[in-house]
């Protein structure tokens, strides 16, 4: 595993000096970096999401609409279990668990059911947690959600440092996937599975796989949005606006691609930067349509997402 | 069932009928954009809720009478939904429409967040009821009913007799064959798409009358158009009628047993349906 590491850091060396500029911002002490922290954890936060998003539309070839439900439910349960006063490891473990089960059963639907039949089956299971996150009021106390106990605040220092390691770890997570032998039959089911299948590929066991990767990775963030957040509601984690904004992610930076999604990052950080500009008050709605500009302008001109400006000047030189 | 007579539960269920027909419409046409022309459009929904909006304002400022609006609004969604189609969905693939199709409803949902604010708007119509037998049925949705099912019929007949109509069903079927034989198949599917445009917006005017609006409504009939459209059989325009009155009797019902958890069972049973019979209940036979 070191090796690989090793190996990986090697082959893409770029990444190095932004990662120790990243790690080491938080001591620089300056008036708005409190603001810049947030900037940074909300995009890690949306980067590790569409990671994960990857895995199951880029690389296997589901294309899943309803990839806040894994979001969601991680969030959910890690609260709930929090708020029984037990060990957060727990908390993560738990909410772990429980979405690995969910993952199970779409898994199982994947091999079932194909194309944008499959899509619409992951947004009605979403949409079914929705609202059953708004209408348990007994459990999820409904549209007012629940908050974390005190205990466990972090500062934000830590916070940020956990987002890092955690993008990191999926990325890397991500690369080594992608080359190992569970990276080649994702592809493999993508490409053809017709042809997959007639080649002995188990197609229901690496669906199935596919499924609980990037539903277990999606609940690591659910359970580090609880941390951060420090409360949950429904239209916050469930909403088809999530999972629109995990798919935009993965499609400009690059879908089916390791480093694409972290170049998807710039719009959440662009999206940040122009609510926190005009957001609020009389304009309210103006951050929205600027966005919804420039996301449809960048995938005009720019289809491939904008990782095919760099493979582009590759190709030429 | 739960202390009911047979009239009212008969009220409930014509009811649901007649407001599933709207439901019905709106699902016809998404599913002829989505199953028949291959475009998945995400902004469907943020298109309803804009003209549900101007159908609102219409009624409450401008007076400016019903069927010059109607005429107008017509024209209006079909010149912009050609535009639109022409100039950024047609030869592209499906994934990128899908992208494309989301940052026009972010842009549309916002605006209207932005100029009409997100609090939600009805024109609360008082519906009279016509009683037959006990059985209490509101005037206005049937009359919604009857209008969906003759717009559909209407759009059956277009597509049917019509030269247009069956140049759009050439296209569909055999997109390179039609271009072989001299048709502009380009341009057929703009125009295909701008006249499912003009379907939804009459769907609009008719959802403003029975329900309330708000800036984040579209996401909601988004989702149940997909869904009917799935359940109906992708591309089989019927179907969706159907299977949209259908839902609105099964949403009725299920409020009708348990008004908490009537739509966490509506998706429940979406789902159920969807993995038992993947492709809809009333699937086409063929389509390749």
């Amino acid at each position: 595993m070191g090796g690989k590491a090793k190996d990986f850091l090697m082959g893409n060396k770029a990444v190095i000096v932004p990662l120790l500029i990243l790690i080491a911002l938080p001591l620089v002490q300056i008036d708005i970096m409190a603001f810049i922290l947030n900037l940074l954890i909300v995009s890690f936060m949306y980067v590790c999401l569409a990671q994960s998003w990857n895995i199951l539309a880029g690389f296997c070839g589901l294309l899943s609409m309803g990839h806040c439900a894994f979001f969601g439910l991680g969030a959910y349960i890690t609260i709930m279990v929090l708020n029984l006063h037990l060990n957060i490891v727990w908390a993560i473990l738990a909410a772990a668990a429980a979405n690995m089960a969910l993952a199970y059963i779409v898994g199982a639907i994947s091999v079932r059911v194909k194309d944008i039949f499959f899509a619409m089956v992951t947004l009605a299971l979403a949409q079914l947690l929705y609202n059953l996150s708004m209408q348990w009021v007994e459990v999820t106390r409904g549209p007012r959600g629940l908050i974390m106990p005190q205990i466990y605040m972090m500062d934000r220092q830590t916070l940020f440092y956990i987002a890092l390691a955690m993008t990191a770890l999926f990325v890397f997570a991500i690369h080594v996937i992608r080359e190992s032998r569970m990276g080649t039959m994702f592809v493999a089911l993508r490409e053809n599975e017709d042809l997959a299948k007639s080649l002995g590929v188990n197609v229901a066991k690496w669906k199935i796989a596919a499924s609980v990767v990037s539903a277990v990775m999606a609940s690591l963030v659910g359970s580090y949005y609880v941390l951060y957040i420090r409360s949950v509601q429904p239209p916050a984690v469930f909403t088809f606006n999530v999972t629109m904004k995990i798919m935009i992610v993965a499609f400009v930076g690059g879908k089916g691609t390791v480093k694409g999604p972290l170049l998807g990052a710039v719009i959440i950080i662009l999206d940040e930067l122009i609510r926190g500009w005009l957001g609020g008050g009389r304009y309210s709605g103006l951050p929205g349509i600027i966005y919804g500009i420039i996301l449809a302008l960048v995938i005009l001109f720019l289809p491939n997402g904008l990782i095919s400006i760099f493979r582009g000047r590759r190709k030429a030189a | 069932m739960f202390n009911l007579d047979f009239p009212s539960v008969m009220t409930i269920l014509i009811n649901g009928l007649c407001t599933g027909g709207v439901y019905g419409l709106f699902a016809s046409s998404f599913t002829f954009q989505c199953g028949s022309l291959n475009i998945t459009d995400f902004s469907f929904g943020s298109w309803l809720m804009l003209a549900m909006y101007l159908t609102f304002f219409m009624y409450t400022g401008w007076q400016t009478g019903i069927v010059p609006f109607v005429i107008l609004l017509f024209l209006c969604y079909f010149t912009i939904s050609f535009l639109i189609s022409r100039f950024m969905l047609s030869k592209r693939d499906e994934f990128t429409n899908m992208i494309i199709t989301m940052g026009i409803s972010l842009i549309i949902q916002n605006a209207a967040t932005l100029l009409f604010s997100s609090s939600p708007r009805s024109l609360g119509i008082i519906e009279r009821t016509i009683s037959i037998g006990g059985v209490q049925i509101m005037q206005t949705r049937l009359i919604m009913l009857v209008l969906s099912a003759a717009i559909l019929i209407g759009f059956h007949a277009f597509l049917k007799r019509t030269w247009t109509g069956k140049t759009i069903r050439a296209v569909i079927q055999r997109k390179e064959m039609a271009y072989l034989i001299g048709i502009n198949s380009d341009r057929v599917k703009n125009v295909a798409f701008a006249v499912s445009y003009v379907m939804l917006s009459a769907s609009g005017i008719m959802l403003i009358v029975l329900f309330s609006v708000e800036p984040t409504i579209g996401g909601f009939y988004q989702m149940m158009s997909f869904l009917i459209c799935i359940i109906g059989g992708l591309g089989n325009l019927k179907g969706a009628f159907f299977s949209g009155l259908l839902v609105g009797v099964l949403i009725a019902v299920l409020n009708m047993m348990s008004s908490q958890f009537a739509m966490v069972l509506l998706f429940l049973i979406f789902a159920i349906i969807l993995v038992v019979r993947p492709r809809g209940l009333f699937a086409l036979k063929s389509r390749s």
